[in-house]
């Protein structure tokens, strides 16, 4: 088990978001999530990543625990050190790329492990090489973000978060932020990563590509986990009404 | 909250800024009895204005005649005694007649508001001091407009030369500058003295070598400290010019330097008013 | 008086000029820079749990700084910003004396560089708070998921990119500070202008403000020239 989530709560400003939420992803597992705006997918994703708070529940990382639950039900996080560890589990990609604007696209992938996992220059220059390569990307190396389309940019941050060889990589509606002419890309190099392998877990609404590269598709609304399983089951005969509702809107 | 302690920290910082201009000191000061020379005062006009000149400075004596010159310098007892002008020597008969003037005629009045008594801002707000009153008893005479033209000193050239005013009459010294305007009439003397703290030891000039002493930048004792006196300048320590004198005898008020460099009735106006 | 004379006595004041202008730079910039960190809005650092006990107490000392004097800065920027800079200027020079009857003898250049720097840091402070509000969020989440830590996220990723926002706003103030040297002859500081002004009046002549017009300008233009300088070396990226 490489991610295990229980009974995680969030709120903002009083309003519950996440309401009870529990999940796990097993090693090579890609997880689509998908739902209408407002389910609470993204919530869940930051709240993984650490990058929310959760309120209540409890997170753990290759059977290392990240958050626990007290006597009181408050979710405590783990001292600064340990969450620094269990966060190297993981790599996010985020829908608006977030690259760094001031460095090169070869200094973006190797920045991160070059000067926060102190890693010999040369050699992570190498990976970094090989990594832009997969990406279609050799040539640009030496380009600034502001240079590359939304589709290279998006993949210069999928290659940054693989420098640094997470466990499991995140992905926050990778093309919503895309033309769609250039989500196709983005995509092909997603499908790539499942081919080998790679354990991911992606919120996204593209629905064809959910049904044709997940192991597993989660679908939320308001906050609670409605229905989850085969992409075949869920696309194909959704056992719940709230669901079919969604996909009919979908292929509208 | 937060925009209160913002407003009473603004007003501390005011009132340490008001305080430099107006707080009490037990000190009294006094000038050396040497002094470093005489001026006199007169009204300079542009180069080739012979005309407004004459009329002018014909106007002043009139006002001499008719007691109304002793009776502004009665409003001004620290320059009361250096009012040089007396009906003696005066033909009545080559001075303009009362009322003679254009009265369409407006008399722009250039001076420097920061030059008590002779011109500067009154305590209820209004732009008063010698000369100002003179000025307009003299337009009042003529039968002219009063304008009343408060300029930067520094810029006093400019403002005649581009006509902006007419004359420039605010203790404004004669010597050394005798080609530089047409004159009117020299209507009072004043002595360029040193002002000192009483307890300060200094007695004589000899005795400020050595010293820290200020002067206003652009004035007859600056002028007076770079060029006729320059050797006695010499002996200070430094010579120190300031933007205004109410700066300088803060000061030295405070310390910091030792002697103010003035003319007597500026200076008696800045003790007078140190004790107020 | 000779132009070459007046020319040579302006120097001196010109040498003064500089020297307030680079001693304001020099100080008021990094102050600026602290000024900002400790009033710059956000949450308070967490106190870390079972970590060692010095981290602790700095992350404690820290904690309780900001709280004092947050609002100390807000207040004091205001002030700077919101007061005329010679009222300042006489507030620092004559301050110590009449509130505490201290000797202010030989103070002059002191109070003159204190003043200018605490009012340069206050508008120094609001232009780099400026510049790190202006980085989007996604740039700390970023840092933050690729395990940069708080001070490498500063100066590596965030920094960079504040200098490039702010540098144009930058330019203008020192600009500006130029200028405002002439105010220090409100305290006597016979800089390069009161010169200028000083000259004029004996001399009657408009000579030396033509040459102290140039000065500025060439200096500004130098000003200018090293600003335009930087912002050529960080455009390579928007």
């Amino acid at each position: 088990m490489i991610l295990q989530m229980d009974h995680i709560r969030k709120s903002f400003d009083g309003v519950e978001v996440l309401k009870d939420i529990s999940m796990s992803v097993d090693s090579g597992e890609v997880v689509s999530i998908i739902g209408p705006s407002g389910s609470g997918k993204s919530t869940l994703l930051r709240c993984a990543t650490f990058l929310e708070k959760i309120d209540a529940g409890e997170i753990r990382y290759m059977d290392k625990a990240a958050v626990t639950t007290n006597n009181e039900g408050k979710a405590e996080y783990v001292p600064h050190k340990e969450l620094k560890l269990v966060k190297e589990y993981f790599g996010l990609v985020f829908q608006q790329f977030n690259l760094f604007p001031h460095y090169s696209v070869l200094k973006n992938v190797m920045d991160a492990p070059v000067h926060v996992l102190k890693r010999p220059k040369e050699e992570v220059r190498e990976e970094a090489m090989e990594l832009l390569r997969r990406m279609d990307l050799e040539s640009r190396a030496d380009a600034y973000p502001f240079q590359l389309s939304g589709g290279q940019q998006q993949r210069v941050a999928i290659a940054r978060a693989l420098a640094l060889k997470p466990s499991i990589l995140f992905f926050d509606e990778p093309t919503s932020a895309l033309d769609p002419e250039l989500t196709g890309e983005v995509l092909k190099v997603i499908r790539q990563l499942a081919e080998e392998k790679m354990t991911m877990v992606v919120v996204t609404h593209e629905m064809p590509f959910a049904r044709a590269v997940s192991n597993r598709v989660i679908f939320m609304d308001k906050g609670v986990i409605v229905e989850q399983g085969d992409p075949e089951l869920v696309f194909g005969s959704p056992s719940q009404e709230r669901t079919k509702q969604f996909l009919r809107n979908y292929q509208r | 909250m937060k925009k209160l302690i913002a407003l009473s920290l603004t007003a501390a910082m005011l009132l340490t800024a008001s305080t430099a201009v107006s707080a009490e000191s037990e000190a009294p000061y006094v000038f050396l009895e040497e002094d470093l020379g005489v001026e006199s005062y007169a009204i300079g006009f542009r180069k080739g204005d012979d005309e407004l000149a004459e009329t002018v400075s014909g106007a002043v004596q009139a006002l001499v005649l008719n007691g109304t010159y002793e009776a502004i310098g009665e409003n001004y007892p620290d320059i009361k005694d250096y009012l040089c002008l007396t009906a003696e020597g005066i033909d009545e008969a080559s001075l303009p007649a009362e009322g003679s003037g254009d009265s369409s005629f407006t008399f722009k009045h250039g001076f420097d508001l920061d030059y008590p008594p002779y011109s500067y801002l009154q305590d209820d707000g209004s732009i008063g001091g010698f000369d100002v009153e003179l000025c307009q008893a003299v337009c009042e005479y003529l039968g002219w407009g009063y304008e009343a033209v408060p300029f930067n000193w520094d810029a006093k050239d400019m403002e005649l030369n581009a006509g902006s005013c007419d004359c420039i009459w605010s203790g404004f010294t004669k010597e050394g500058r005798e080609d530089a305007y047409t004159w009117g009439i020299t209507y009072s003397n004043n002595t360029q003295g040193i002002l000192v703290a009483a307890d300060s030891g200094i007695k004589t000039l000899d005795d400020l070598s050595g010293k820290i002493v200020g002067v206003q930048t652009a004035t007859s004792a600056y002028d007076m400290l770079q060029d006729s006196k320059a050797d006695l300048a010499g002996t200070f320590s430094e010579l120190k010019v300031y933007e205004s004198y109410t700066v300088a005898f803060n000061d030295l008020k405070a310390g910091a330097i030792d002697a103010i460099a003035i003319d007597m009735t500026a200076g008696s106006f800045l003790i007078a008013n140190e004790s107020k | 008086m000779s132009f070459s004379t007046m020319l040579s006595s302006m120097g001196v004041g010109m040498l003064r000029t500089c020297l307030i202008f680079i001693l304001t730079l020099l100080i008021s910039l990094p102050l600026g820079m602290i000024v900002m960190l400790i009033r710059r809005p956000g949450p308070l650092p967490e106190v870390p749990r079972g970590e060692g006990t010095l981290k602790t107490l700095a992350v404690r000392l820290w904690r309780g700084f900001l709280i004092v004097l947050r609002p100390v800065m807000k207040i004091y920027i205001a002030v700077m910003r919101g007061t005329p800079l010679m009222l300042q200027l006489l507030a620092w020079y004559f301050g110590p004396y009449y509130l505490f009857g201290m000797s202010i003898r030989g103070y002059r250049f002191p109070a003159i560089i204190i003043g200018f720097s605490m009012n340069y840091a206050a508008y120094f402070a609001e232009i780099f708070r400026g510049g790190i509000e202006a980085i989007p969020k996604g740039q700390y989440e970023a840092a933050e998921i690729l395990g940069y830590g708080k001070t490498q996220t500063f100066f590596r990723i965030i920094l960079p990119q504040v200098i490039k926002t702010i540098l144009p706003s930058v330019t203008n103030e020192v600009i500006t500070l130029v200028k405002d040297t002439s105010m220090a002859f409100t305290l006597a500081y016979n800089e390069m202008f009161s010169l200028a002004k000083q000259i004029a009046a004996s001399q009657t002549s408009f000579m030396p403000f033509v040459i102290a017009g140039v000065f500025y300008f060439i200096a500004n233009y130098v000003v200018a020239f090293v600003m335009e300088f930087i912002e050529k070396k960080l455009s390579y990226y928007r």
